[in-house]
């Protein structure tokens, strides 16, 4: 399942109530401006989507909303008083652009970090047979999904307001009223300016800032009833056992009259049996189906084995209204008594990579061939588990399950001060935030851990403590499966903190000899090996993983000197040294396979570092291998990462 | 002319910060003990650390060494014993737990000597390099450190290095820094070696008129080597380079080395001291920081530097002439400021200024200053933000003659901002090695339990936690309903008469030698040696499947031989209802359990009061079988 949220109840509400509210929102909003004189347009003409996605699990018939779009930069925020989401034909003032897009990038500007307005437009038609004869008008409706826009966004068709949503990283869907036949005028007003209680925080940040529509935009027609959702979950008792396959959709009836409907569904070769029932209108059913899978073959880096899962529903006559797709892993996670992670058993000390899905030139929105081109390199260096410190995007998601690479699924709950943990409103969007991927994520066999944030206040303030405990209790909740973790920074001289104790994995970021973490306490490598095994020994049951580590490079030079080729491919060898050193790790991941930009002025401490750029990737900004990458390449593939089978 | 300006700026008025509190001097070593020179002074941040020095014994020079030890300074020791041989140049480096670690030539070799912990004794002499002369050695806060010193070989002299990597010592490799031997690291190209916290080293050192510098990590001599000196300054021609100090703090990417530079016009030539900064691998130009106009005359000599963790500290430099002191500001990353004086008065003699750090902001600057024929004394200014320097104030004891820096002056301090300055002070047999030590204020003792603890002992131990201190002894003052009851060098006092029930407040306040204090927070001992009241009454009927309610009656009397004494409460009243039954806690006056199989039943209940104090009651209760049960008919 990659579920999709809905914008806010204002878009479900006018969804539900289009032909009631025809009109009103127009009412509501300011009256447009005067608009400047604006230079001419590109011609442009409406153009159906295509048929298909580029995630291939979810629901199907998704029809890709891809072909020109049209932006429009909005630097003094002025484009809803002037009216910009009126449905006017008109392109002055807007140029062609393709989706993805992020329009800040290239631009490495302060302005440019601290985020901007950009507008979208996407002239469309529907397209013709997208439903079936035997669905009638009256049942037919359309959602519209965005499976990435950062940060803010706020979506119109046709002159009325969609809805809108905040957050860059997670899916989400608007039920698309006021469509009509002939030309349909999409519009969505992108504002990235975040603030320090966004996730992640602004104006400044760990990475760079690139607003715009970062993925796919997908239509999806929906006939009587939306199969809206499926969670996947495969359990497996013991590594010989059989699996046990447990489906819970989630079916809405999205039309004005009762449906009768039915779901059934596959795993590899078992059949599930939902039921029938009927919905009424606007209810939602949520039917599960339970199978065992006899002798599964096994998902895991190195076999990852998956199941073609199908789930169909059919209305009363047995006629086909919807269906989703997935490819799914059977596998089980567990925390050993002694503080280890084990996959299907097999204790785990895997080697890995953070990523930053960014490109130069386009900025975080990234191909498909962009996000392959990731996956292959760390499948080259050896790397059986990926971080970043947001939800990847689906398409790289699926590559992780299809290739057998384990993730660190993370929500952006990234340095944050605790004047804003401390906010009730903060933690229940982190709450939320954390549920979403989840919800989202979930189906993926690929994800390990569900990460909780990286980097909140050390020692743990009293409101990182009140939301470490509600966070972990409601990621176990939601998915009884899988750890809870979250990534920290830590020191020498940090006592141990009670406060990590709802946390199954406890994800270390370390960076011995180059960040001064606490009064010069890690300056010296030679202290990483003890400070280790005081974390072991503080943490004895609790998984730990070294969730980042990393030495700038980009030129050559002496050895001893930081920033030099040599010396990061020196640092990386030490640290994985170390780390060889100690069993009860279960991973230890590098910070970051590819150099990124950051936030101006920051250059990850190189000495001789060119901002915005952290140079601690294995391969340059632009893909460049740097020396460090074979030697890391070499250690990763010479470490048994993933122990005997029992 | 500027630095003469500066020199004599009296300080006037940086904000007034808070002080160290300096104590009269020690004499580390007595006159007429055979001082001949202060080799140096080691303070880690722990506070323990040692100071060497060379004293004759038997007319042959001798390395000595004084441990300092939770405050206290340790009769010293001589370390090169059993080497027939004249010792010289002892120099002395150190970090946490005592770890010392000490170098020196006799008989033209060199030797070091280590200590492990404040406990272990030195290590034989152990020989590294024949033909040895001017080491340096420097560890960090891991105990990784480095040795450098310039050694004679065929063609003339190298600087060689040596590393220690906690347990051993090992040559680098190339051992040698310098291209070919010739007077490298001699007279006054004597080498400087800083030892950043992540472990690589910086050495610099003068040849043939120019300086140079060279890391080194490990055992790993780096594939660079940098010359700092510039052509000229300020128009003025190069005529050679010396006096080389490096200093570096936890990046070895931004080490500063001060060096001094004479120029010459071709007529007149003028000493001038620079700044060379390194960035990585690239070599910055070097700066004057001297304040110096070229032309103008004037003089500066002297390099010396020290920087923190971060880079920040002072390069110093005596300014010829007026013999005043000059400092220059290092900012994060050893960026330099705008050179200031920093003594004020006359001084007839060379300063030899020292600077120093004391923890990771603090900062200090020690001199001589004379200021009459035969009376040169010891003076220091502290900045307690690193940058703003405090009053200057004597150190020294005139009544112990006068000092002599040239023979050796030292600073050092630890991470709490505690710092010593050593010199050596007398003339003729009568010289000595004194140290005044400044105090921070110590950091305030905790009350083991903070805020109101309970106690059925109405003469319980009163705990705290110990003060932050590396510089003891300490004495705890406790004070207890308002009157002090002990004097302590210990963690907890036991009142000296019983308490009367009842809550008592109490605190400790900590002196450390400085007679500096601190004040714990107030709290409160409640003593309560009365035990709860309690009754039960049981009502229904004991039958299985049946409610047996128990009402219960009970509150915490005073002690009623004591007038005005309180009790401390109820803090908890359960119910165990027997034979694995449940234990339940009230929190009214009734508790209700309907038991499940008959049988006879030990009712325990237990009141207890917040001190601890509990009463119980254990009540049989015999549970008869319960009534017969309805069949249940099939309706047809």
């Amino acid at each position: 399942m990659r579920r999709r949220f809905h914008g806010t109840a204002l878009g479900r509400t006018l969804a539900i109530l289009a032909g009631l509210m025809a009109g009103l929102l127009v009412t509501v909003l300011p009256a447009p401006a005067p608009a400047p004189a604006q230079a001419p347009g590109p011609a442009y003409a409406p153009t159906p989507p295509t048929k298909g996605a580029l995630a291939t699990d979810g629901q199907d018939g998704r029809w890709l909303l891809g072909g020109t779009w049209l932006a429009r930069p909005d630097p003094t925020d002025t484009g809803v008083t002037s009216g910009w989401w009126r449905n006017v034909s008109s392109t002055d003032g807007w140029t062609a652009v393709t989706i993805p897009n992020s329009y800040n990038a290239g631009d490495y500007s302060a302005a440019s970090m601290s985020g901007s307005v950009e507008w979208y437009r996407r002239d469309f038609t529907l397209p013709a047979g997208a439903f079936s004869k035997y669905v009638p008008r009256i049942a037919q409706s359309w959602t519209i999904e965005f499976e990435s826009v950062n940060y803010s966004a706020s979506v119109w068709l046709n002159g009325y307001q969609l809805g809108t949503h905040d957050g860059a990283y997670l899916p989400f869907e608007l039920a698309l009223a006021h469509w009509r036949a002939g030309t349909n005028r999409l519009i969505v007003r992108v504002d990235d300016r975040r603030t320090p209680a966004d996730f992640p925080p602004g104006p400044r940040g760990g990475w760079w800032n690139f607003g715009g529509i970062l993925d796919a935009v997908y239509l999806l027609p929906v006939a009587r009833a939306e199969l809206a959702t499926v969670m996947i979950r495969p359990t497996l008792p013991c590594p010989t056992c059989n699996a046990t396959v447990t489906e819970q959709a989630t079916v809405v009836n999205r039309s004005p009259r009762p449906q009768a409907v039915a779901l059934s569904g596959t795993y590899g070769p078992v059949k599930l049996g939902f039921g029938a029932t009927t919905i009424a209108p606007g209810a939602t059913w949520s039917p599960s189906a339970t199978a065992t899978i006899v002798h599964p073959s096994l998902w895991a880096p190195g076999s990852p084995n998956l199941y073609h899962a199908t789930a169909t529903l059919t209305d009363g006559s047995g006629h086909r209204l919807g269906g989703y797709t997935y490819e799914s892993g059977i596998r089980s996670i567990q925390l050993t008594p002694g503080g280890q992670l084990e996959l299907n058993g097999r204790l785990l000390n895997l080697r890995g990579v953070n990523l930053h899905e960014q490109a130069v030139a386009s900025g975080a929105a990234l191909t498909v061939a962009q996000q392959a081109q990731l996956i292959s390199w760390v499948q080259a260096l050896g790397a059986t588990i990926i971080r970043a410190h947001y939800p990847l995007d689906p398409e790289l998601e699926e590559m992780a399950d299809r290739d057998g690479i384990l993730l660190w699924s993370e929500v952006p709950v990234y340095q944050t001060s605790d004047k804003y943990i401390g906010q009730a409103s903060w933690q229940q969007q982190a709450l939320a935030l954390l549920t979403a991927n989840i919800e989202s994520n979930q189906n993926h066999p690929s994800v390990l851990v569900w990460s909780i944030g990286n980097e909140l206040p050390t020692p743990p303030t009293a409101n990182e403590t009140q939301y470490i405990a509600a966070a972990a209790a409601q990621a176990r909740s939601l998915d009884p499966t899988r750890p809870v973790g979250m990534a920290l920074s830590n020191w020498p001289g940090v006592a141990c903190q009670p406060a990590y104790a709802p946390l199954q994995v406890l994800g270390f970021n370390e960076y011995f000899g180059w960040f001064d973490a606490g009064g010069g306490t890690n300056d010296d490598r030679l202290a990483l090996s003890p400070y280790l095994d005081s974390l072991h020994a503080c943490y004895p049951s609790q998984a730990i993983m070294i969730t980042e580590f990393g030495y700038g490079g980009n030129r050559n030079g002496p050895v001893e000197v930081r920033g030099t080729y040599q010396n990061q491919a020196n640092q990386i060898a030490f640290q994985l040294g170390v780390f060889a050193t100690k069993p009860w790790l279960s991973a230890a991941v590098y910070f970051p396979m590819q150099d990124f930009a950051a936030a101006p002025g920051f250059d990850g401490a190189d000495p001789l570092g060119t901002p915005p750029w952290v140079d601690k990737g294995v391969l340059d900004q632009n893909g460049n291998q740097k020396p460090a990458f074979a030697v890391m390449a070499q250690l990763y593939h010479a470490t048994q990462q993933i122990g005997p089978a029992p | 002319m500027l630095a003469l300006a500066l020199a004599r700026a009296t300080l006037a008025a940086s904000p007034a910060q808070a002080q160290p509190t300096a104590t009269a001097p020690q004499v580390i070593a007595a006159p007429g003990s055979g001082v001949i020179s202060l080799g140096g002074l080691a303070i880690a941040r722990d506070g323990s650390g040692g100071l060497v020095y060379l004293a004759n014994v038997s007319g042959v020079a001798h390395v000595f060494v004084s441990r300092l030890v939770g405050g206290v300074w340790q009769a010293p020791q001589q370390v090169d014993a059993g080497l027939s041989g004249p010792s010289s140049q002892p120099q002395i480096t150190g970090t946490n737990n005592g770890v010392l670690s000490i170098a020196f030539i006799n008989d033209g070799a060199l030797f070091v000597t280590q200590a492990t912990s404040t406990t272990a004794p030195f290590s034989a002499p152990q020989p590294l390099a024949t033909g040895a002369s001017n080491p340096t050695i420097q560890m960090n806060t891991f105990g990784e450190a480095y040795v450098a010193f310039s050694a004679a070989v065929p063609g003339g002299n190298d600087v060689e290095v040596y590393y220690y990597d906690t347990q051993s010592w090992a040559p680098a490799s190339p051992v040698a820094l310098n291209a070919a031997p010739d007077d490298a690291g001699t007279g006054p190209g004597a080498p400087s070696l800083a030892t950043a916290g992540d472990g690589v080293a910086i050495v610099s050192w003068g040849e043939q008129g120019h300086v140079y510098s060279r890391r080194v990590w490990g055992t790993a001599t780096s594939v660079e080597t940098e010359q700092l000196d510039p052509s000229s300054v300020a128009g003025w021609g190069e005529a050679t380079a010396s006096d080389p100090a490096a200093s570096v703090g936890g990046d070895s990417s931004y080490p500063d080395i001060a060096f001094r530079e004479d120029v010459s016009n071709g007529s007149a030539t003028q000493s001038r001291v620079l700044l060379g900064r390194l960035i990585a691998e690239q070599t910055q130009p070097a700066v004057p920081i001297d304040g110096i106009s070229a032309g103008f005359g004037g003089a500066a000599t002297t390099p010396a530097v020290a920087m923190n963790e971060y880079g920040r500290g002072f390069a110093t430099l005596a300014a010829g002439g007026t013999n005043g002191v000059v400092a220059t500001p290092l900012q994060t990353n050893g960026v330099p400021g705008a050179p200031e004086g920093v003594s004020s008065g006359t001084n007839l003699g060379p300063p030899y200024p020292v600077p120093a750090l004391a923890g990771l902001i603090s900062t200090l600057i020690a001199w001589q200053q004379t200021t009459a024929p035969g009376n040169a004394q010891i003076m220091l200014r502290y900045a307690q933000d690193g940058t703003d320097l405090g009053p200057q104030q004597t150190m020294s004891s005139a009544g112990l003659g006068p000092t002599d820096a040239a023979d050796g002056l030292a600073a050092a301090g630890d991470v709490n901002g505690d710092a010593a300055v050593a010199w050596v002070q007398g003339t003729a047999d009568q010289r000595s090695i004194d140290v005044a030590m400044l105090y921070q204020p110590p950091g305030a003792p905790a009350p083991s339990t903070p805020g109101t603890s309970y106690t059925t002992q109405p003469q319980a131990a009163l705990i705290w936690s110990a003060a932050r201190e590396s510089w003891g002894p300490v004495t705890y003052t406790v004070v207890l309903d308002g009157s002090q009851i002990a004097q302590t060098t210990g963690t907890y006092v036991t009142p000296p008469a019983p308490l009367i029930d009842g809550p008592h407040m109490w605190l400790v306040q900590v002196t450390n030698p400085a007679g500096l204090t601190a004040t714990s927070g107030v709290a409160t001992v409640f003593v309560d040696t009365e035990p709860p009241r309690l009754r039960i009454r049981l009502v229904g009927t004991p039958r299985v499947g049946l409610p047996v309610d128990m009402y219960l009656a009970y509150y915490d009397p005073p002690n009623p031989t004591e007038p005005g004494a309180q009790a401390s409460g109820i803090a908890s009243v359960t119910v165990g209802w027997g034979r694995g039954g449940p234990v339940s806690t009230v929190t009214g006056t009734v508790a209700v359990h309907t038991f499940t199989r008959a049988g006879l039943y030990p009712l325990t209940v237990t009141a207890t009061d917040r001190a601890g104090n509990a009463t119980r009651i254990i009540r049989y209760l015999r549970i008869l079988p319960g009534p017969p049960k309805a069949k249940q008919r099939s309706r047809r």
